[in-house]
């Protein structure tokens, strides 16, 4: 049995100062009030009752003073709030979970109920509350009283930034006592659980309360966010918005101090509403997208995201490159812009004559120059197998009749690559000729030369889709503007967070409430923790008041004075 | 805090017409007097020239000659003289309790303890009988002496009424200082609360040397033997009389043996009483006294 509130040598002092009260309190002298009677001969035996209270009489009533002490006792000992299971000196480390993933309906509120209830039933002087916003920060160290916790979590709100648990969790395992045992410290998290299981020391006991599972119809929340490029502006982007429940009213969008007139696309199914910001400029501005109505200052009613930058393709046409086609082509594409100045360019597209670029090229090869009739030169990085893959599909080349080509041609039409120091696009000039192959006139001639531009420039590539709570798309290594699922979820938070590309991203992103399953080390709530149940504090306030009637019917019985 | 009550109380009358006329009906019957008395209505122990015969006796040179019974001188041939009972007063010695305890309370005991002497005092008077009124407190002092007469009762109740409180209650020098002065025998009535210090053992001790009939009149109050009825909580008694202080918490323990010690005093009275074949009454003092009086007297006859 352990004392929540007092330590056991405080506790002592107490009764031992409740103890030293009471016995001046029997010396006293009761005050009496005097009255004239015509004898005391009859309460000269009577008298001996009260003389227990008088100071200059001895003691004469130990019983009383003993029962009095009793009862003084075990009230003083149901104010320290005796718990009779309670781990035996185990340190308990509360973190209390302020991720924005909390800020959904009153989630947090009723983490901080759960916080203030659990700090009550824990040892004051063997227990903390750690507050996990942004960095782990002490809401209340051992020893310090409950009613500062309280006043303490009133102005907490759930911060925009990703859970800390997971460092507040390590931090608690490693200021662990010296030689302690596995139950020496738990670890009670209020809130989310840490993501990743891997961090937690497999030594520690921990043990997760679980708040707000049940789901609840809190308003409209976002739960994606993410670009696709524009349909024909290759400087513009379309925004991607989900939000789930609510009833569906627009969304507030803003750029900062970009003016933009652009059209929002609205379609509804399954409780979600998607909606589609069109015409936004890639041109890295943040986009802030806000829900109006009541929980508009919520953190999961407002996404912000950095939008991808998407320049123009500089390309510089070498003379004896230039065709018609190829002219049209260019001119088409609203991504590409032609220079004069080969330094300035991002792309040159050589004929046959000129030497080895300093740039990427799209270079018309003589036929007897190269085997193949299109030869994709790239880094070393890169895997050719997969470049031609990736080429085969990308650049529309499964759209040509290499069959015909190869009759017309009198020879194999290849397909191949190879690693060299620039990115080159190399194909037969005599492909170009209208009058032999049909390439020119193909609806794969177009995307050759388009995605073979962007392919050469190294465009970086558009998100497709960020959605919180789900496996963030990275780019293939071998393609890239490929994407496959990464292996990690998507932080349910919001906050900053690294990008496919590299770069940071922010996003303020809240899931729909989905319990991360947690496989292994989710232990019961009650686990290993100290239970309402195992307070003695009802028993003994009964105990008491037991004692009370009892001195009340010696007192009333004469018994004692 | 309870303070004497004043003697204003005392002051008035002791008695009214119904007063007198209550106690008319009432009678003191002697069993028989002690001899040498004054001629009055109670049979005496002296052979004299009374109504009621009462033996015989032979003649010796002297005696009257009306006295001889010439029939039993024909029948006997010797002479006898026929006695008769001698008709003599009963004196009534009135010993009323007058010490400080006796003023305290309201209304006092004393004025209760005064009319009930009065009121014996009238039914002697009123039968030609003798009345003493000695008052008492920590020594007996002489109101009255004997003497009788109807119209003595006025006198009386102007001198009962002029008593002041006196000290501290001493049965024993109070009834020694009566016992010396050497009094016919008579009806000696003590009207007291009979709270002595001493206890019951003390007043025991002081009224077993009275050689006269005793009838005692013990001035009680229903509070007496329930003090909680005007006590109650953490109290510092102080005897009116003595000045003792008791520190005292009522608690229902306290109060049982409050009880118990005056119902051992009370009966320790009564066993005395009953010893010394002496009348005991217990006179509440807030009751009519002229009725508890009057129980005394069975068939309005008081036989002492």
């Amino acid at each position: 049995m352990s004392l929540a509130q007092l330590s056991w040598p405080l506790w002592l002092v107490g009764l031992g100062v409740v103890a030293g009260l009471l016995f001046l309190l029997q010396r006293l002298r009761v005050r009496h009030r005097a009255v004239v009677v015509i004898t005391t001969l009859f309460w000269q035996e009577a008298k001996e009752e009260a003389r227990a209270r008088t100071l200059v009489e001895r003691f004469r009533h130990p019983l009383a003073y003993l029962l009095a002490l009793l009862v003084a006792g075990l009230a003083w000992l149901a104010f320290a709030d005796p718990i009779w299971r309670d781990g035996q000196g185990t340190r308990y480390t509360v973190l209390l979970d302020g991720s924005a993933a909390m800020a959904r309906a009153d989630r947090f509120d009723a983490a901080k109920d759960a916080v203030e209830d659990l700090a009550g039933r824990l040892p004051r002087g063997r227990s903390e509350v750690i507050w996990c916003g942004s960095a782990p920060q002490t809401l209340l160290a051992p020893g310090e009283d409950r009613s500062l916790l309280a006043m303490r979590l009133a102005n907490l709100q759930p911060e925009a930034t990703p859970s800390s648990i997971g460092r507040a969790i390590a931090m608690a395992a490693a200021s662990r006592p010296m030689g302690a045992d596995s139950s020496g410290t738990v670890v009670v998290v209020v809130g989310e659980a840490p993501e990743d299981q891997a961090d937690v020391p497999s030594d520690l006991r921990w043990v997760h309360l679980p708040v707000g599972t049940d789901e609840v119809d809190d308003g409209a929340r976002i739960v994606a966010l993410g670009v696709s490029p524009a349909d024909q502006v290759w400087g513009q982007v379309d925004a991607l918005l989900t939000v789930r429940g609510g009833d569906g009213q627009a969304p507030q969008v803003g750029l900062g101090d970009v003016d933009w007139k652009g059209t929002v696309l609205r379609t509804q199914n399954a409780g979600e509403t998607q909606y589609q910001i069109r015409g936004l400029p890639a041109d890295g501005a943040v986009l802030h997208v806000r829900l109006a109505g009541d929980s508009a200052q919520s953190l999961a009613s407002q996404a912000h995201l950095r939008l991808p930058k998407r320049a123009p393709i500089r390309v510089w046409v070498a003379e004896d490159a230039r065709d018609g086609a190829l002219q049209q082509v260019l001119q088409a594409d609203s991504a590409i812009e032609q220079v004069a100045d080969p330094a300035q360019a991002d792309v040159v597209v050589l004929g046959s004559a000129q030497a080895p670029a300093k740039r990427p090229a799209l270079r018309w090869v003589a036929t007897e120059d190269q085997p193949q009739a299109i030869l994709l030169q790239h880094e070393a990085e890169l895997d050719s197998q997969d470049v031609l893959r990736y080429a085969l599909g990308e650049f529309g080349l499964d759209r040509i009749d290499a069959t015909e080509m190869a009759q017309t041609a009198g020879q194999a039409i290849e397909l191949g690559a190879q690693v060299g120091d620039q990115r080159e696009v190399r194909v037969w000039r005599s492909l170009l000729a209208s009058d032999r192959y049909g390439l020119v006139e193909s609806r794969a001639f177009p995307l050759l030369v388009g995605r073979g531009l962007r392919w050469l420039a190294q465009q970086a590539p558009v998100v497709p889709y960020v959605a919180a709570g789900r496996r963030l798309p990275m780019p293939l290594a071998s393609d890239a503007s490929g994407f496959a699922p990464a292996e990690d979820l998507l932080p349910t938070v919001a906050g900053s967070f690294a990008g496919p590309d590299g770069g940071a991203w922010e996003a303020s992103l809240l899931a729909p409430w989905d319990p991360i399953p947690w496989a292994g080390g989710v232990a019961s709530p009650a686990d290993g923790l100290p239970t309402q149940h195992g307070s003695l504090f009802t028993w003994i306030v009964l105990l008491v008041l037991a004692l009370l009637g009892l001195e009340w019917i010696l007192f009333g019985s004469g018994r004692i004075p | 805090m309870n303070q004497p009550a004043s003697t204003t109380q005392t002051r008035e009358p002791l008695f009214d017409g119904d007063f007198l006329e209550q106690v008319q009906r009432l009678r003191l019957v002697a069993r028989r007097v002690a001899p040498r008395g004054r001629f009055a209505e109670q049979a005496s122990k002296d052979r004299g020239a009374g109504l009621e015969f009462q033996d015989y006796r032979p003649y010796v040179p002297g005696d009257d000659l009306r006295a001889i019974d010439w029939t039993v001188y024909r029948r006997l041939g010797r002479v006898f003289l026929r006695l008769f009972e001698e008709l003599e007063d009963l004196p009534v010695y009135l010993l009323p309790d007058i010490s400080a305890s006796m003023w305290l309370e309201d209304p006092p005991r004393v004025r209760a303890g005064l009319q009930s002497a009065l009121a014996l005092a009238a039914v002697a008077l009123g039968q030609h009988d003798a009345v003493g009124v000695f008052p008492f407190a920590n020594d007996l002092t002489i109101l009255s002496r004997p003497k009788a007469g109807k119209s003595r009762i006025f006198t009386l109740a102007q001198q009962l009424q002029s008593l002041e409180p006196g000290g501290q209650t001493d049965l024993v020098t109070s009834m020694k200082r009566f016992q010396a002065m050497g009094l016919r025998e008579g009806l000696a009535v003590v009207v007291s609360d009979f709270f002595d210090p001493g206890g019951v053992e003390a007043v025991a001790k002081a009224l077993r040397g009275i050689r006269h009939r005793l009838l005692l009149v013990q001035l009680v109050r229903p509070s007496d033997r329930n003090p909680e009825q005007s006590l109650q909580g953490d109290l510092q008694l102080t005897d009116c009389e003595s000045g003792a202080v008791e520190n005292v918490s009522l608690t229902p323990h306290v109060l049982e043996r409050y009880r118990a010690s005056y119902d051992r005093f009370a009966q320790g009275l009564a066993d005395f009483a009953s010893s010394r074949q002496a009348g005991l009454l217990a006179l509440d003092t807030e009751g009519p006294v002229i009725d508890q009086i009057a129980t005394l007297f069975e068939q309005g006859r008081y036989v002492v």
